[in-house]
């Protein structure tokens, strides 16, 4: 504990995390999150999990800065797309669009453009700083976890994150549990017994990681968005194209002189990103929240708190700062629970999680404590790409707000070949192809019934350590499930658990 | 009957329902699990399923619309999935550079809104992401991409 305190382990740790290996990947994560951001329909999720077949090979804080450099910069370039032309690029954006496109609209998108730059960049440093301080000491009190413990935590998690998502609660749960029923797919951890592989040799190894990620993440989107691209452009006359685009057209004049971004501009959005940014640490850090609570979250108390309410909705540059500060929030704090406990607070947190799975290190409590290095470095390399995310986003906003013109119909086949030939070179197998597609089958079919898939791939990733910890308890209670209950930390983890629980239900009664 | 086989939404929850019953019957008496051994978590596991299955299928009843994504239609994702397959089964066969870029080519022109002649703009775009994707994959990563014809 001392050792990361002295000044020889913080010159090896600064040394090491400017290498400029690192900066290049770090830069080229920020760059390629920005860009698929400003993309509508491709998600960050979609690019972490087409990289994972790739990133594996690298050294873990080269390969670390890389993707959460595009986890950074994917927050920020929801928000171009959404103020240039009302389209959210990501779920985080949706709230971004209220106030962003009527800023554009009314003549000031470069103000917008800015203001919701560096909020983003705002409240992505602050989570950051307090990831960076709140890591070790959590870390060291996970260590006193037992199997107890652990499990009532994973319970908590499965739970909140079952009941946050959209979809409902029931939903949820039904998803979570077939993610766990995967990840029981072959030998048995602890008595090396065979499980649900009906026969086939290939599954006793288990369902591989790449194949189900980005089947479920990147093949089911894309698949859905073929299929919608395909009805659309059916009843889509030549006609109707050249009407939308004279229509688009109709821009209002712009006056660049009264469009111009000031340090007063920031300060004057200061206490809605402060607010954002404080909202968004706090949402990011539970198990399941994502960033679009907290942007809707943030814009709502934002307005609350605001000296001219009336003007959100309008083109209110706080409208603008609030919900952006919120979720590019959830960035470092979504990497609390995955890097002390294991549990990841995101979908995109477990794709992270499972890169460092692919990279020998297993997520939770020891990761930190046999990694010390590795992980510092990689702290001090997400602090920096927070501000590359400010440089290079800066340098390329008025270039990036065409790329959400590029034609969808060129996309999502490109994505598709894009997964295909990522998931066959992480192992040179025609297996993991079929995998590949079934997973993205099962994705999709559940997608359309309005089931959320991010529970699926959340328990999955933390299904064998629960199921480890409710196994460890159960041995330790001779069998008895009453003496899951003989912790008070677990007691405590349930309890919060029954009352968020019933806190949630009250809100969605009223929202209903 | 009718109506179950033609409301997804209470088609899929019977068919989840159904899953998590079969594994539950099937851990339950088909294997012999100790009240710790490995059959334990995929028991809870189904157990979940099947609770929850139910309960969607009755507020699938209840409910006086379909809670479905009405731009998705089963024919589609079932002709995607074909495809797909196609796709694959041509991998492995005829090479992936060719697979892929009559995949492309094919795939550009069925997304063109109808009456854009846009063969000749498919077949470029087509032609220039293969060729990219062969740099990336072969010459950048050196993946050793399955090659029968032509490439």
């Amino acid at each position: 504990m001392d050792a990361i305190f002295s000044l020889d382990f913080m010159l090896t740790v600064v040394q090491e995390a400017f290498r400029l290996e690192i900066i290049i990947f770090a830069a080229l994560g920020v760059f390629t999150g920005v860009t698929v951001g400003a993309i509508p329909g491709i998600s960050g999720d979609i690019a972490i999990a087409l990289l994972l077949p790739f990133v594996y090979n690298l050294h873990p804080v080269p390969a670390l800065g890389l993707l959460l450099g595009i986890y950074k910069g994917n927050m920020f370039g929801g928000a171009i797309s959404a103020i240039t032309f009302g389209v959210p690029g990501t779920g985080g954006a949706v709230v971004t669009v209220e106030d962003g496109y009527p800023a554009k609209k009314n003549g000031y998108p470069k103000k917008a453009m800015l203001t919701a730059l560096y909020s983003s960049v705002t409240g992505d440093i602050i989570s950051t700083v307090i990831l960076v301080f709140l890591a070790l000491p959590l870390a060291m009190i996970a260590l006193k976890f037992g199997p107890r413990e652990y499990f009532s935590l994973y319970v908590f998690a499965i739970l909140i994150i079952s009941f946050l998502l959209q979809g409902g609660m029931k939903k949820g749960l039904v998803t979570a549990a077939i993610g766990l029923l995967i990840g029981c797919i072959g030998l048995d951890p602890i008595t090396g017994a065979t499980r649900l592989t009906f026969g086939f040799s290939l599954l006793r190894g288990g369902m591989p990681l790449i194949p189900l990620l980005i089947g479920v993440f990147a093949i089911s989107e894309v698949m859905t968005q073929f299929i919608k691209t395909w009805h659309r452009n059916r009843s889509i006359s030549i006609k109707g194209l050249s009407e939308l685009s004279s229509k688009q057209s109709e821009e209002n004049s712009y006056d660049p002189s009264k469009d111009i971004m000031s340090f007063k501009v920031y300060l004057s959005t200061l206490k809605a990103t402060i607010t954002g940014s404080a909202i968004g640490t706090f949402i990011g850090a539970l198990p399941g929240a994502g960033s679009s609570l907290a942007a809707f979250v943030s814009y709502g108390m934002a307005k609350r708190f605001s000296s001219c309410p009336e003007q959100f909705g309008k083109g209110s540059l706080e409208g603008v700062a609030a919900p952006e500060a919120g979720n590019s929030a959830t960035v470092g704090s979504s990497m609390i629970p995955l890097i002390t406990f294991g549990i990841p607070g995101s979908a995109t947190a477990a794709l992270i999680g499972a890169a460092f799975m692919l990279m020998g290190m297993q997520p939770g409590p020891m990761m930190m404590q046999d990694n010390m290095p590795i992980m510092y470095t990689f702290f001090v390399v997400i602090l920096y790409a927070s501000i590359m995310n400010w440089g290079i986003s800066y340098f390329l906003i008025p270039f990036y707000a065409k790329i959400a013109m590029i034609k969808p119909r060129f996309i999502y086949p490109s994505v598709f070949i894009l997964a295909i030939l990522g998931t066959y070179a992480s192992r040179n197998s025609i297996i993991d192809i079929w995998l590949l597609l079934v997973a993205g089958l099962l994705g999709t079919l559940l997608k359309k019934a309005k089931y959320p898939l991010g529970p699926l791939v959340l328990a999955y990733i933390i299904g064998p350590g629960a199921e480890r910890s409710l196994r460890q308890a159960l041995l330790i209670g001779r069998g008895e499930w009453g003496s899951l209950l003989k912790s008070p930390i677990a007691i405590g983890f349930y309890a919060v658990t029954v009352v968020v629980i019933i806190l949630i239900t009250k809100v969605s009664f009223k929202k209903s | 009957m009718k109506r179950f086989f033609l409301n997804y939404d209470l088609f899929l929850s019977g068919f989840i329902t159904f899953i998590g019953l079969a594994g539950l019957v099937y851990f339950q008496f088909g294997m012999r699990p100790g009240p710790t051994g490995p059959f334990i978590f995929p028991k809870l596991s189904c157990f979940i399923i099947f609770i929850f299955g139910v309960l969607i299928m009755i507020d699938t009843l209840g409910a006086k619309h379909a809670d479905t994504d009405p731009e998705v239609n089963i024919l589609s994702v079932v002709l995607f999935g074909i495809l797909s397959i196609l796709y694959v089964l041509f991998f492995s066969r005829i090479g992936v550079i060719t697979a892929t870029f009559l995949f492309l080519v094919f795939s550009f022109s069925i997304l063109s809104p109808k009456g854009v002649a846009s063969l000749k703009s498919s077949i470029a775009y087509s032609a220039f992401l293969t060729f990219l994707l062969w740099i990336i994959f072969v010459k950048i990563f050196n993946i050793i991409l399955p090659q029968y014809l032509l490439f």
